[in-house]
């Protein structure tokens, strides 16, 4: 069997690559087909470089029609197929497995209608994120999630990682963004999933399985968004602070105070003083800092912030500056949206985690971190979306110090392990592709994980769409429950081992 | 915050009933207040889930903003629990019956007034608890705002009508009680109406709802003082005085237009969709900025139900007659999907068969 639904396991045969590409080029033209190893180079990873794995073939069809084709011929052969978007992802989700196609959507880059009136935008799935909010610019609307990679990061997968983003706190993650979705299931058909134009459908919310499902249910071919408009106005204030525990009082005392922040954002030392070397933003030197940005009219903005800076004041901050133009508040941000390439600049090699907690467990986590960083010998830099409580540490290494990528992968797996056991979850935005699987059988009992598969299995029974990501198989927690017996408790004691 | 003194925890009893439900290959429904019999009455089984006795906070974080409880619990008394923090639910919750609870506002999964711009109920849902048809107790999703850790299996429980398990406990994202809430009232005809509310939605405005009704054209702002300020201002119009009550009226149905005994229908076009020119169509209020149009009449002719899916949305009988079955929405496609996902979720097809046949 090249796929068993209860395990997760596959075993897929290897297949004549002439004759594969004999076919995909009967769907496409040939220029559309990759084989040849010069051209595959680009596809053997996705942002998490650390693994890598050429693909034997990639496809880039243009129409849906092609990639229905693709899909049923994959399903007829047993072949396994990964959906690419941009590949800006960071967890190893489109990482190519064993005898794996990998299917590009980089041809479906365009935006098929912005209705004004309507506040929806139609797209393909190749368009990048960014390319939505300008071209909705013009109606005074724009797309409201913005993951880092938003330049560059395409909005089919930003569905299939459900991307969040600095404003998420106040305008969501992408489901609740989208309104409906064209997929190709794994028998190469094509179905409307969501509402599409309207505010509801019927039945179950299939819409919102789609979303975070890292392209193992079906292969989005078109996505309908939902616009807003876009606030007349928008000022950051900036806050330094001598104790972390005091710049995680204010994120509390802010969002307790009833005021939701368009964005709300923490850095430690280590990340300040990257950022500032490496944009020179103007930032003061601090333990933490806390960037908290209020849109919407001016007035409201004013009220708003008022209330703020008390906040602030109450909680020992000893810098407080306003951005007091549009200009200044870019030069705040700046050193934010810069951190990860800024922390690059200082380290050979980071390893970026994405953990989420809840905020008032904010000290403590941040304290445990330390200790890891101590037992490592691993220095972190700590970026947080603290509004939301998103944990992205980001842990230097050396990948050419033997030991060291190992060492970083332990110490982030703790971290993980840590944010689950504080009532939080190992990935708030950046999806669990290969990177997590381990921390999946930490997070989830042996029953979610089986309706996980079950789930996987009737959507997708031969078990060609990305396997390998996203759900761990039994027998992986098994064994490394094995491996992690703690207090003499077995983890997922109901599974055999051998 | 602590655990309220009302609670109970009927978890142990509830998959039990699931158990013996599977031993005895009995079908099972499973019911809330029973606010929504008028749709459901159809799919009651002799064999049902009370989910009423499964009731109380499990936690509530004001500073966290979200709550977590059992499904059981009333919406009202969440309301009113959120209240005292001056917080309340993320969005208007529909609410038939003053019983109504939690987990069959999620389980029917139909949002108020405030939809196009706070969201839908599945929106803010972070995480749920679920009996699933092998008798295993699920934990899905959490309490945290962000998490893309497995399938989110939390939201697809939205609409489910309790056919892929009873759903045990919810937790919910919550927000503050705005500073200011003011409603505007326009005398408009029916299209320039959607066209105006429309208009209003591009624009960076603080509005919470948009319906229209008898020739008004309601508009509620919510937010700061000094910006609730700003818009009325700028729009105009009579001020709707006693305008929570109204609102309350419309969430809950108990408003004068919802009490008529003919066929009520409940519509959902794109916003921007013109008035609906349907066959017998006598009366009817539009919610959701023109997305959602709520119509009496005596008969849904065949030609209707092309109208509305020519238009990209669908139609379904709410209140009196046959309620709409939801396969009947749907294309052969996606009632595949659906039959695949019951079958994932209750293999053996315990939780109310009839109600999730999708053929």
């Amino acid at each position: 069997m090249a796929f068993d639904p209860l395990s997760g396991q596959f075993d897929f045969n290897d297949w004549d690559k002439q004759q594969v590409l004999q076919a995909m080029c009967t769907f496409m033209p040939s220029q559309n087909v990759l084989h040849l190893p010069s051209q595959l180079g680009p596809y053997e990873c996705d942002g998490l470089s650390a693994y890598r794995k050429v693909p034997k073939m990639v496809v880039l069809p243009e129409t849906i029609e092609q990639c229905q084709q693709v899909v049923r011929y994959c399903q007829q052969h047993s072949i396994p197929l990964i959906a690419r978007g941009a590949g800006t992802g960071l967890a190893g989700g489109v990482l190519p497995v064993e005898q794996a196609i990998v299917l590009s959507l980089a041809k479906f880059n365009q935006i098929t209608r912005i209705d004004p009136l309507q506040r929806i935008a139609i797209v393909q799935p190749g368009v990048r994120n960014l390319a939505i909010s300008e071209a909705a610019a013009q109606y005074g609307l724009y797309y409201a999630p913005d993951p880092s990679s938003q330049i560059a990061c395409s909005i089919g997968g930003n569905v299939a990682e459900n991307s969040g983003g600095v404003h998420s706190l106040k305008y969501g993650l992408t489901v609740n963004n989208v309104l409906g979705l064209k997929i190709i299931n794994s028998d190469g058909e094509l179905l409307d999933i969501g509402g599409g134009e309207c505010m509801d459908s019927p039945g179950y919310d299939l819409l919102a399985l789609m979303h975070g499902s890292e392209g193992l249910l079906g292969i989005i071919v078109e996505v309908t968004l939902r616009l807003i408009p876009k606030p007349p106005s928008a000022q950051v204030i900036l806050a330094a602070f001598n104790e972390i525990v005091d710049a995680g009082k204010a994120v509390r005392d802010i969002i307790s105070g009833g005021i939701i922040p368009a964005g709300l954002e923490m850095m430690d030392k280590l990340a300040i003083q990257a950022a500032e070397d490496f944009v020179h933003a103007g930032y003061p030197l601090a333990q933490a800092l806390l960037l908290c940005e209020l849109d919407g009219t001016q007035s409201d903005i004013d009220q708003q912030m008022e209330k703020v800076k008390q906040i602030l004041n109450d909680c020992n901050a000893h810098d407080i500056r306003l951005s007091k133009d549009d200009q200044q508040r870019a030069l705040f941000w700046a050193g934010r949206k810069a951190a990860f390439p800024a922390v690059g600049r200082i380290s050979p090699d980071y390893y970026c985690m994405d953990g989420t907690i809840p905020r008032q467990a904010l000290p403590e986590v941040l304290g445990q971190i330390s200790q890891f960083s101590e037992h490592y010998g691993l220095a972190v830099a700590n970026v947080f979306h603290a509004g939301d409580g998103n944990l992205h540490p980001l842990i230097l290494y050396d990948a050419n110090k033997p030991g060291d990528l190992q060492k970083a992968e332990n110490f982030g797996g703790d971290i993980l392990r840590l944010c689950v056991d504080m009532g939080g979850t190992i990935t708030g935005e950046h999806g669990v592709g290969v990177e997590k699987l381990d921390q999946m059988c930490h997070q989830f009992q042996t029953a979610e994980l089986r309706q996980f598969h079950q789930i996987k299995a009737q959507l997708d029974h031969t078990g060609i769409l990305n396997p390998g990501k996203a759900i761990p198989s039994l027998h992986r927690c098994a064994e490394l429950g094995a491996m992690h017996v703690h207090n003499g408790q077995l983890p997922h004691p109901e599974i055999p081992r051998f | 915050m602590s655990v309220s003194p009302m609670s109970n925890d009927n978890t142990i009893p509830i998959r039990e009933q699931v158990e013996q439900a599977l031993a005895d290959n009995t079908p099972l429904s499973i019911h809330g207040s029973r606010s929504h019999d008028f749709m459901l009455a159809d799919y009651a089984l002799p064999n049902s889930i009370d989910m009423t006795t499964h009731h109380g906070i499990i936690d509530y974080q004001p500073s966290e903003l979200n709550i977590k409880a059992r499904a059981g619990t009333r919406v009202a008394d969440i309301q009113q629990l959120l209240a005292e923090q001056h917080q309340r639910l993320p969005t208007d919750f529909m609410r038939c019956a003053p019983t109504s609870t939690l987990g069959g506002s999620v389980s029917i999964g139909h949002t108020g007034s405030a939809r196009p711009f706070q969201g839908a109920i599945r929106d803010h849902i972070l995480g749920a608890g679920l009996i699933n048809g092998a008798a295993e107790v699920l934990k899905c999703g959490g309490q945290v705002m962000k998490n893309v850790a497995g399938y989110d299996v939390s939201r697809l429980l939205t609409g489910t009508r309790g056919t892929l398990g009873p759903i045990l406990d919810v937790t919910l994202k919550v927000l503050p009680i705005a500073e200011s809430q003011h409603t505007l009232m326009f005398e408009s005809d029916e299209n320039q109406a959607i066209q105006a509310m429309n208009q209003l939605a591009g624009q960076s405005l603080p509005l919470s709802a948009c319906i229209y009704l008898d020739q008004q054209l309601y508009i509620r702002l919510e937010g700061t003082e000094s910006v609730v300020n700003w818009a009325r201002q700028q729009l105009g119009g009579e001020i709707l005085h006693q305008a929570s009550q109204f609102w309350d009226s419309i969430q809950q149905q108990t408003h004068a237009f919802f009490q008529s005994s003919h066929p009520l229908w409940r519509v959902i076009v794109p916003a921007t969709s013109n008035r609906l020119e349907l066959e017998n169509h006598h009366h009817s209020l539009i919610d959701w900025c023109g997305g959602l149009r709520w119509v009496y009449a005596s008969e849904i002719t065949q030609s209707d139900f092309i109208h509305i899916s020519n238009l990209g949305g669908f139609i379904e009988n709410y209140r009196a007659a046959r309620a709409t079955h939801p396969a009947e929405l749907m294309s052969s496609l996606q009632k595949q999907m659906h039959r695949r996902i019951k079958t994932a979720f209750d293999p053996q097809h315990i939780f109310n068969p009839a109600l999730s046949s999708f053929e």
